[in-house]
């Protein structure tokens, strides 16, 4: 039930959400799978948007180099799950924000999906992806993946038992790097993360199930690709 | 036979973005990845680079060996890593 402030807050959505909608959101947890530029604007519009409760987990400070992008962060050298709970609880105060600075492996993910509805996936390797990825499938969860390079994005919804999950299109960790990013990119490519949680959560729409859409900003130009399941894939196979 | 090729990020200002290719009858992947421009860019050695994926009729594919057929829709896509 939305009380009278949160009907006022979120009176510019509500006609597309519907009550029911907006209640939805209210209702639901989100893990927000890193702080960094992915993990704010993803974070920022689902908070902004009446998620009930985010769950975000970032093991890093704030490094000087991170705040072309990472806008939950101001200081550098502060934990960024300690700013990235300030900032969120600021932007929304009617929501729970639970920062979490712990690291995402193998033996802390299934404590870190507990109580949550929706997996983004805004983390920075590979490995920890594949993690993630596990998880959620072994949960029933879906999750949103998106990485950014440079001017370049990608964004795919997974959802178990239905879609290709992220080990049948990316079958082998990519070598780590940290490639230059405009902050921009991030913001692109996270709120449309955010976008799909919430069309997820309240079941309006088409989610990109077994699309991946890859977004090239030097030409300003959005395409996808169809993706499929493979039966044979270590995580989800049948 | 008829393959289109498409290609994504920085790959495709060195592939182009969109390729209607003739092959010949009995064409693995690797014949068409080594007449491609930048090729080296693609592959290491006779294996796919760890950066670069691969994917026929939306399935990601490792084996440079795969046998192609009329109509397939292959898609370069670059590692994109960072969040």
């Amino acid at each position: 039930m939305l009380t009278e402030a949160e009907a006022g807050r979120y009176a510019r959505q509500i006609p597309l959400l519907g009550i029911e909608g907006q209640e939805r959101l209210k209702g639901s947890g989100v893990l927000i799978a890193g702080a960094g530029g992915l993990g704010s604007a993803s974070s920022c519009y689902l908070a902004a948007a009446g998620v009930g409760h985010i769950r975000i987990v970032d093991s890093d400070s704030v490094d000087l180099s991170n705040l072309n992008r990472q806008i939950l962060h101001r200081v550098p050298g502060v934990r960024k799950a300690v700013s990235a709970e300030e900032a969120l609880r600021s932007l929304n105060p009617m929501i729970e924000v639970e920062g979490v600075d712990l690291c995402i492996s193998e033996s802390s993910i299934d404590d870190l999906v507990d109580g949550i509805d929706i997996v983004v996936d805004a983390m920075d390797s590979f490995e920890a992806r594949y993690i993630l990825n596990s998880a959620a499938l072994e949960h029933g969860l879906p999750m949103v993946h998106g990485a950014v390079s440079g001017f370049d994005g990608q964004v795919t919804t997974i959802i178990p038992g239905r879609t290709a999950c992220l080990r049948c299109v990316f079958p082998r960790p990519p070598p780590r790097d940290a490639p230059p990013v405009v902050g921009a990119t991030c913001g692109i490519i996270g709120s449309i993360q955010a976008m799909e949680a919430i069309k997820l959560l309240t079941g309006l729409g088409e989610p990109l199930a077994n699309r991946l859409l890859i977004w090239d900003g030097r030409c300003a130009q959005m395409d996808e690709i169809s993706i499929e399941r493979n039966e044979r894939c270590p995580d989800c196979g049948l | 036979m008829q393959i289109l090729l498409r290609s994504f990020g920085n790959l495709r200002r060195i592939i182009g973005s969109e390729l209607h290719l003739e092959m010949c009858e009995g064409s693995l992947l690797r014949d068409l990845l080594l007449s491609l421009p930048g090729h080296e860019r693609l592959l290491d050695g006779l294996k796919i680079r760890d950066d670069v994926y691969v994917l026929v009729n939306g399935r990601s594919v490792t084996d440079i060996n795969t046998a192609l057929k009329d109509g397939d829709e292959i898609a370069i896509v670059p590692a994109i890593i960072g969040g």
